[in-house]
């Protein structure tokens, strides 16, 4: 809750820091100005901002505001350091030390439900044996990918494609004209294509063309997935970025963890051909 | 274990997109709540794309069905009718799996949806009702006597079994396309309907393959646009004598028809945002609930012709809601390869099982080896009582 907040709108800026208010409205030893200490708020985050947001007055909550801060660094400091002198002292000792802290990252934030798919799950082996990529991944067939854009494409277009070219071996491209999707890919399963991927790019006069979305379809009527693109960068703009060569990719799939994860990564799988040269490069795909 | 406590066990069979039915099973003790999870217990079947299941439904009281008093009591509610993409139809004993009738049946033609029923009184044997993608309808028949089977059915009867093999009765052609279809009346009655013109809902006399009712086109909109027919679910609404038919269509419209009374639709609404794939009703005929290809399922009061509800949960289409034939509880079978139960009286779902291949459809089993066991323990403490 937002403690400070209430205070304030009741005319108090004494209650500003008031945390578990079991106390009931004692504002005994709280709520000074100079308090320096931050203490746990009911809501889930406890910032210096929540803090000192009651306070209207700009100097004065700029003031406390660097002050919080300040103890609040301070405070970092000296859990670390403390932590670090006991850790040496156990070592020291010969004990085994506390166990470090673990930084929380998008990974292993990853809770792991019922749609996992464990190691030689059976099922899934028995899915996999028939569905649409089976004939892929037994090496009877192997891919011919077709590359076409949404009507009028743009310049920058153009440059994106002539990245993803150098990536994806055995593309053809085919320039969209007034097609509708349902001819294409028909035509293309007549030629024996095995992917259709169309990008699509919004216009926004003011504010130039972006590429915002890929529509996979695996031909011959396999599964259609429409995926939305976001921060893409072109090669040239990466710092000592690697040029491709003529070699096939190995392709790592990171996290495709789920069922559907696991779909979808067969389904990446099958544009690119299955014989990995290994001082190729290798293409990422990371799910999280 | 007291036999109170396995009196409503829930037991669901479910078919996949590889052709095997899986069975799920839950203690309930409570109306309003599955004990435990719903796990699968047990897989049927050897996996194969090419022998997918397409559609089941639980076998039928053979005696004019949806008036019928126990609807658990009837011999053919141990059955399942089972239609698969090659072309084949299989009769399979819910309690153990077998295959009855000397094995599945070749119907010529993609079949787009099947019925089963039991023996009635003006006929001996079963009944099997199939209609294929190219809008022909069959009927199979085959003799029931008591077989050496599964044990422990005595007390529900002695006709359990399918005993002889199916032989075709009939076979003709209905319509140009079909792609739903209903039987009623113990199999007196088919309702089916496809895509495309001509092949609006129709209804058809099974013995005498005549039309008995053929629906009339909605009027045209304000645009003078009048959307050819898509019938992609139907159910026929239970307490009306076979007379009140709903339909789903692929414009995510739900069409009420009171055959007597109007050709065009009583009720004509939309509903949802993509094909309607099935329909169930609930037991007083009030409430109407509709799935469709997108994962919505919403329940609509027949009555006023209004939305009431949405059942949450399911992220991909669901291909079959069926709703318990004694209580208030539908289940749900979908693509994103989940079996739901909901409760339709406090709305919450109430399990969730995730079973790894696309699910198909799902049938409730009422004579499963739990149900066995509860009935043969009453009896024996009403022995003892007596």
């Amino acid at each position: 809750g937002d403690r400070g907040d209430r205070g304030a709108r009741n005319g108090g800026n004494k209650r500003f820091l008031r945390g578990d208010d079991d106390d009931g409205g004692d504002g005994e030893g709280r709520g000074d100005r100079g308090e320096k200490r931050l203490k746990r708020t009911k809501g889930a985050v406890n910032t210096v901002g929540k803090h000192t947001s009651g306070i209207k007055n700009k100097m004065a909550r700029s003031e406390l505001y660097g002050k919080l801060r300040h103890a609040k660094a301070l405070d970092k400091k000296n859990k670390r350091v403390s932590r670090q002198k006991d850790e040496e002292r156990a070592l020291a000792a010969g004990e085994t030390p506390k166990p470090r802290q673990v930084p929380k990252t998008i990974e292993n934030q990853r809770v792991k439900d019922e749609t996992f798919v464990e190691a030689g799950d059976e099922e899934v082996a028995e899915e996999d044996a028939e569905d649409e990529f089976a004939n892929y991944f037994s090496h009877a067939v192997s891919p011919k990918i077709i590359i076409t854009t949404s009507r009028k494409p743009s310049g920058e277009m153009f440059r994106f494609l002539e990245n993803l070219f150098t990536v994806i071996p055995n593309a053809y491209y085919y320039s969209r004209r007034a097609y509708h999707l349902q001819e294409i890919v028909k035509h293309a399963a007549q030629r024996d294509f095995t992917d259709l991927l169309v990008f699509n790019e919004n216009r926004k006069f003011s504010q130039g063309a972006k590429i915002n979305g890929l529509l996979h379809i695996h031909l011959p009527n396999g599964p259609t997935a429409l995926y939305r693109l976001s921060s893409l960068v072109l090669s040239k703009k990466i710092r000592n970025h690697g040029r491709a060569t003529s070699h096939y990719p190995e392709l790592i799939l990171n996290n495709f963890s789920t069922r559907l994860g696991h779909r979808v990564g067969r389904m990446f799988a099958s544009v690119f051909p299955q014989k990995p040269e290994f001082q190729a490069g290798s293409l990422l795909f990371s799910s999280t | 274990m007291a036999a109170a406590s396995t009196e409503h066990r829930v037991r669901l069979l479910c078919t996949d997109e590889l052709g095997v039915v899986r069975v799920s099973e839950a203690a309930g003790t409570n109306r309003s709540q599955l004990d435990g999870l719903l796990n699968m217990s047990t897989r049927w079947g050897e996996p194969s794309r090419a022998r997918r299941i397409l559609k089941c439904r639980a076998g039928e009281d053979g005696a004019g069905g949806s008036d019928s008093g126990a609807p658990g009591s009837c011999v053919a509610s141990g059955w399942m009718a089972v239609a698969r993409h090659d072309g084949t139809v299989e009769v399979i004993e819910s309690a153990s799996g077998a295959v009855m009738g000397g094995g599945g049946v070749a119907v010529g033609g993609v079949p787009v949806g099947v019925n089963l029923y039991g023996p009635a009184p003006g006929r001996e044997g079963a009944r099997l009702i199939t209609v294929t993608e190219d809008g022909e309808a069959v009927v199979h028949a085959a003799g029931c006597g008591s077989g050496a089977g599964a044990a422990g059915f005595g007390s529900f009867g002695d006709d359990d079994r399918i005993v002889e093999e199916w032989t075709e009765s009939v076979r003709w052609k209905a319509t140009g396309h079909a792609a739903a279809c209903r039987a009623s009346a113990g199999g007196a009655i088919l309702a089916l309907g496809g895509k495309g013109n001509g092949n609006d809902l129709k209804l058809y006399d099974v013995e005498t393959q005549t039309i008995t009712f053929k629906a009339k086109p909605p009027p045209e909109n304000w645009l003078g646009y009048r959307a050819p027919p898509w019938v992609s679910a139907i159910q026929f609404v239970p307490g009306s004598d076979s007379r009140s038919i709903i339909l789903g269509t692929g414009e995510h419209v739900l069409r009420l028809y009171d055959i007597r009374t109007n050709k065009r639709a009583v009720l004509d609404m939309s509903v949802g945002d993509a094909v309607i794939t099935s329909l169930a009703v609930s037991h007083d005929a009030s409430t109407a609930f509709i799935a469709n290809a997108q994962g919505q399922l919403n329940s609509v009061d027949l009555r006023k012709g209004l939305l009431i509800n949405k059942y949450k949960g399911h992220s991909g289409s669901i291909r079959e809601v069926v709703i318990h034939p004694m209580e208030n509880l539908i289940a749900t079978a979908g693509l994103d390869r989940y079996l739901r139960v909901y409760s339709t009286d406090t709305k919450r779902c109430l399990a969730a099982t995730f079973l790894k291949q696309a699910l198909t459809g799902v049938c409730w089993d009422l004579r499963g080896p739990a149900r066995e066991a509860a009935a043969a323990e009453s009896a024996a403490a009403e022995e003892k009582a007596a």
